[in-house]
């Protein structure tokens, strides 16, 4: 794998720009990929999010002075994409941030793809429940498997203020799951 | 007195030490977490495959629109600059002459207008928060003007506990 710092340089010249872009998208579409998908929950709106991320980044690689890591500043970049991708999303429909979660889910039961088995569904609508920080912090720690450092650099939290956020987040969809399944 | 037989009489089965490490861990992991791992997501065949050409394809239609050629529109800009400069000084000319809208006239207007059609998504707190609560008067509230002494006169006549309302702690 390219060095960081390499990337970073031949994406800031001309021309090594195209081909370092390549590079770039081939690291890390499938992160990022992943990282928007559990935020918008829909491919087509997954996929319009990713191509505008990397648009983004390819766009402002020449303001990235590397005080934070390469992958943790596109991280973020997607992050804030996928939320205001929400947000506009929302607006257009006329409801609230937590209709529009609620509705999202609905889709899934519909949505080809996605694996319609009970408790994926149950996952997603336990998820759903949670504020969007806590919502976030869960994705990235329990799928992602990202470090507690490292989503505290892409989400610019404190270590301290993450491990609660995630504790409280695991909390509430366990005690989501088992209330479901004794209702059964 | 006969001394107790050393030897231990319990006996564990064979290659139970052995496994203990690995059922322990099976059990474990099975019971960890209640939250499958599993989230049923998926995507189209070939979706990662054909995502850098998109993307090239994207920002080449990017850099396309946006080069728009100037040079040949050039001379119709100066024209239509020229024109343009000419009509709002007329404009402003005669404007100055016929009317003598202020500018506070039309805001207000306009604001009104704007609160009366136009439902705020604001909380009284929001409100609060930007209104200039230091610069307000009791009079700004009312279309006519009360003055000061009778307003006190009325809260005297028909307040039962006037001096619960501290007013001189407020000033």
């Amino acid at each position: 794998m390219i060095a960081e710092e390499t990337l970073v340089n031949q994406l800031q010249q001309t021309e090594t720009q195209a081909s370092a872009f390549g590079v770039l998208v081939e690291t890390y579409k499938e992160r990022l990929y992943w990282h928007i998908r559990r935020i918008v929950l829909n491919h087509d709106d997954t996929d319009d999010v990713l191509q505008n991320t990397f648009i983004k980044v390819y766009k402002n690689i020449s303001n990235f002075k590397g005080d934070s890591k390469l992958y943790s500043w596109m991280y973020r970049i997607a992050t804030n994409e996928a939320l205001s991708f929400l947000k506009v999303k929302s607006r257009m429909m006329g409801v609230s941030d937590s209709e529009l979660q609620d509705r999202l889910v609905e889709n899934l039961e519909a949505d080809v793809y996605f694996e319609g088995e009970e408790i994926q569904l149950k996952l997603q609508k336990a998820i759903a429940t949670l504020p969007e920080k806590q919502k976030l912090v869960f994705n990235m720690k329990y799928f992602q498997e990202l470090k507690y450092e490292e989503i505290s650099e892409i989400l610019e939290t404190s270590v301290g203020g993450l491990k609660a956020s995630y504790h409280l987040a695991t909390k509430k969809i366990e005690s989501y799951l088992k209330e479901q399944k004794e209702y059964l | 007195m006969k001394p107790f037989d050393k030897k231990n009489p319990f006996k564990a089965p064979e290659g139970y030490f052995e496994e203990f490490d690995k059922n322990l861990f099976k059990k474990l992991s099975s019971k960890g977490s209640a939250i499958p791992k599993k989230e049923g997501f998926k995507l189209p065949d070939g979706y990662f495959d054909s995502l850098s050409d998109k993307l090239q394809q994207k920002l080449k239609e990017d850099q396309q629109s946006k080069v728009i050629p100037l040079k040949s529109y050039k001379k119709y800009y100066y024209a239509a600059a020229t024109a343009a400069a000419v009509l709002i000084v007329a404009l402003v000319l005669n404007l100055n002459k016929t009317t003598e809208i202020s500018f506070d006239d039309l805001a207000q207007s306009d604001i009104e207008n704007y609160f009366n059609q136009n439902e705020l998504d604001l909380t009284s707190y929001e409100l609060a928060e930007v209104m200039p609560i230091s610069e307000l008067e009791m009079t700004d509230m009312f279309d006519s003007n009360f003055s000061e002494e009778n307003v006190l006169d009325y809260i005297n006549e028909n307040t039962d506990y006037f001096d619960e309302l501290n007013l001189e702690d407020n000033e």
